[in-house]
């Protein structure tokens, strides 16, 4: 739900700062840090 | 026939989801010309009555443990489609977020939180099949919405589209709930007993380094549907498309998410809930490269729609059957406040 209640406000914020493309940036990084962290948390063994 | 009441739900929930969702993301820009109230500051109004709405949820599930959900089903519609009556009043930024924030508190008796609550509680092993019809018809909220609001729009004004939308949900929401629910309640309610290890359990899940990277795969999610959803229009006019073609876009969400949940259906049912529910993440990161790539070409936008809304569609099924596989608990939203913050409803 956090998600969701930040996405369109803070869709808005970032949009202000570098337009939708940085928006679309902004998914793609956060998607990469969970996949990164999932793959560290199970090589060591924590999930 | 045996699930008129589902189709009827269906119908209902359509246009609940038309109110207080999609009519917003279609009449963004309109209100930031009209109104002169700002991208941020409206937006920031819409994650605002999503707060209200999510703090409302463990309130309403109180209501549905007294056995009140059938009067709560039908008249929350209409204090829905009361405040979007009062929403097309709206002249100043106040009174928008006065009226936007009573629109998303009185949506969260008719939405899908409370809805899938009384069914799975009333119809038990029967709930899945009408579920599934419900979802099949809530799906086309945005198909219907946004044509719809664009038209009335450039035919009227934003007041006229505000008020005929809320209207729809006291005429048509409202009774479809009251028959559709009449029939589906039982009169004879047993109070569901909390467990006393509740505070252990959450501690135990706590401490899960799983319940977090759900969480924050869900974080994801939830902000990437919550962005797209709230900036379509602008956004796929930022990237060169015409007014109606970011419309056409727009209004593929909802047969997009109905494809997905049909795939899961048929292909789904030998397979593991946790794989597809990751085949659908990079799904939806698939779709977000075509998003980003639309200004090269626009017909990209009908593979961005088909991967990132089938995806989302999907995990809105797989969502609940994953969290009870890893954790075994299917309403863990209902322990705390914070699980229906991190956990639910992404």
């Amino acid at each position: 739900m956090i998600g969701s209640i930040a996405g369109p406000w803070i869709g808005s914020l970032v949009w202000n700062v570098g337009g939708y493309d940085l928006l679309i940036f902004v998914f793609f990084v956060l998607a990469i840090f969970g996949n990164v962290t999932a793959i560290f948390l199970n090589k060591k063994k924590f999930i | 026939m045996k699930y008129l009441p589902a189709f009827l739900i269906g119908i209902s929930v359509t246009f609940c989801y038309s109110s207080c969702m999609y009519l917003f993301s279609a009449l963004l820009l309109t209100w930031e010309n009209e109104l002169s109230i700002s991208r941020n500051n409206l937006t920031f109004i819409y994650s605002l009555g999503l707060v209200v709405h999510s703090l409302l949820l463990p309130i309403l599930g109180k209501f549905v443990d007294k056995n009140l959900s059938f009067s709560m089903m039908w008249v929350s519609p209409i204090l829905l489609g009361l405040s979007v009556i009062y929403l097309s009043l709206a002249n100043t930024y106040t009174e928008f977020l006065v009226a936007w924030i009573l629109v998303s508190a009185t949506s969260g008796g008719c939405l899908y939180t409370m809805l899938f609550s009384v069914i799975t509680i009333n119809l038990k092993s029967k709930a899945k099949t009408s579920i599934a019809i419900i979802t099949l018809f809530a799906g086309f909220a945005s198909t219907y919405t946004f044509p719809t609001a664009t038209y009335l729009t450039e035919q009227y004004d934003w007041r006229f589209t505000v008020f005929i939308f809320g209207i729809l949900n006291i005429l048509i929401s409202s009774p479809a709930n009251y028959f559709g629910f009449k029939n589906i309640i039982l009169k004879k309610f047993k109070k569901i007993e909390k467990k006393t290890d509740q505070n252990s359990k959450i501690k135990i899940i706590l401490k899960d380094f799983r319940f977090w990277l759900f969480s924050f795969s869900l974080f994801v999610i939830g902000f990437n549907i919550g962005a797209i959803t709230t900036h379509v229009i602008p956004m796929l006019q930022e990237k060169g498309m015409s007014l109606s073609q970011a419309v056409l876009t727009a209004s593929l969400f909802g047969p997009g998410q109905v494809i997905g949940r049909i795939l899961v259906m048929i292909y789904g049912g030998d397979k593991s809930n946790l794989k597809l529910f990751v085949i659908c993440f990079y799904s939806m990161v698939v779709g977000m490269i075509f998003l980003y790539f639309i200004n090269i070409n626009h017909y990209l936008a009908f593979l961005f729609v088909l991967f990132n809304s089938s995806a989302y569609g999907s995990m809105a099924i797989l969502k609940p059957l994953v969290q009870n596989d890893t954790f075994g608990q299917k309403k863990l939203w209902q322990y705390s406040w914070y699980f229906s913050f991190t956990i639910y409803d992404w």
